[in-house]
């Protein structure tokens, strides 16, 4: 599984990762179908940006930038399975001592910042490719369509 | 929120795993306390376990109280097309030092609860026994 289809595939584990604070009482959604509407937004964000980025170098630029964001995505996803996998069997561990868990979460927290300022970077930059109209139609796109907790939380049936 | 902001949620919901060993929130709590009430039979041990659980269920609601501030502001940042990176990043780094202390704060509680439950308690709350 690479290129697109592991990106796809790893931001919609990023999305499912979200949902066991809000999931409702028909459980988890089905991944196939989390990962079918991942894979229309994702492309709609690109034509969206097509369509609204007068000009065609800055469009190309963009879009790379959103490969790039993807791509960060994925890896700071794998890191927090990672994390997860760790600190359960820590808790399950009766006998795990207090500098194990400090370490896990110390550990995981510079990876967090570091991954945040990665992605934080990219969004700069995709602000720099836009004029401020132009921007105001991306960001509208994102905020509202790319909320993982949207994406697959109403495939379980709604809810907050 | 976009999936870029949302890696900051992860910290908090899908990745602010602590105690519990899933997702630290509220909900979580209330299942340990209902396994924990099925574990452990001795009463002053089950009341000594509950009121930590309290504890770290109070905790988790005020950091998801300024989560939820934080990711306001940070929706905010992001339509702003004049709002720089260090202002973002201002606010995820504020809420990233929530979260480690709230998480410190998580296993101060998890070393209580462990005072309440033997070994085998414990294996049958986290591990189904």
């Amino acid at each position: 599984m690479t290129g697109k289809t592991g990106t796809i595939v790893a931001l919609a584990v990023a999305a499912l990762m979200l949902l066991p604070a809000c999931a409702g009482p028909k459980g988890p959604p089905d991944p196939a179908k989390v990962q079918e509407k991942l894979t229309a937004t994702l492309d709609g964000e690109k034509e969206l940006i097509r369509s609204t980025v007068a000009s065609a170098e800055r469009a190309d630029n963009l879009v790379a930038l959103l490969d790039e964001r993807d791509r960060l995505v994925a890896e700071y996803a794998e890191s927090v399975r990672a994390y997860r996998e760790r600190i359960t069997a820590l808790t399950a561990d009766y006998g795990a001592e207090r500098d194990s868990l400090d370490e896990a979460i110390s550990g995981y927290n510079k990876e967090r910042s570091e991954a945040q300022r990665q992605i934080v970077e990219v969004i700069d930059a995709m602000k720099k490719e836009t004029t401020a109209e132009e921007w105001k139609v991306v960001a509208k796109y994102q905020i509202k369509k790319l909320n993982p907790r949207e994406l697959a939380y109403e495939q379980a049936g709604g809810g907050s | 929120m976009i999936i870029a902001l949302l890696t900051a949620m992860y910290v908090l919901l899908g990745g602010a795993a602590g105690v519990t060993g899933g997702a630290l929130n509220p909900a979580a709590v209330k299942q340990i306390g209902k396994q924990v009430e099925v574990a452990v039979t001795d009463p002053a041990r089950a009341e000594a376990a509950a009121e930590t659980l309290g504890e770290l269920k109070t905790e988790i609601k005020a950091f998801e109280k300024a989560f939820s501030k934080s990711g306001k502001e940070l929706t905010k940042l992001y339509k702003d097309h004049e709002a720089d990176a260090d202002q973002m990043l201002a606010v995820l780094d504020e809420l990233g030092s929530d979260w480690e202390a709230t998480q410190q704060r998580a296993i101060d509680l998890r070393f209580d609860l462990k005072k309440s439950l033997t070994e085998e308690e414990w294996a049958e709350v986290f591990d189904g026994g």
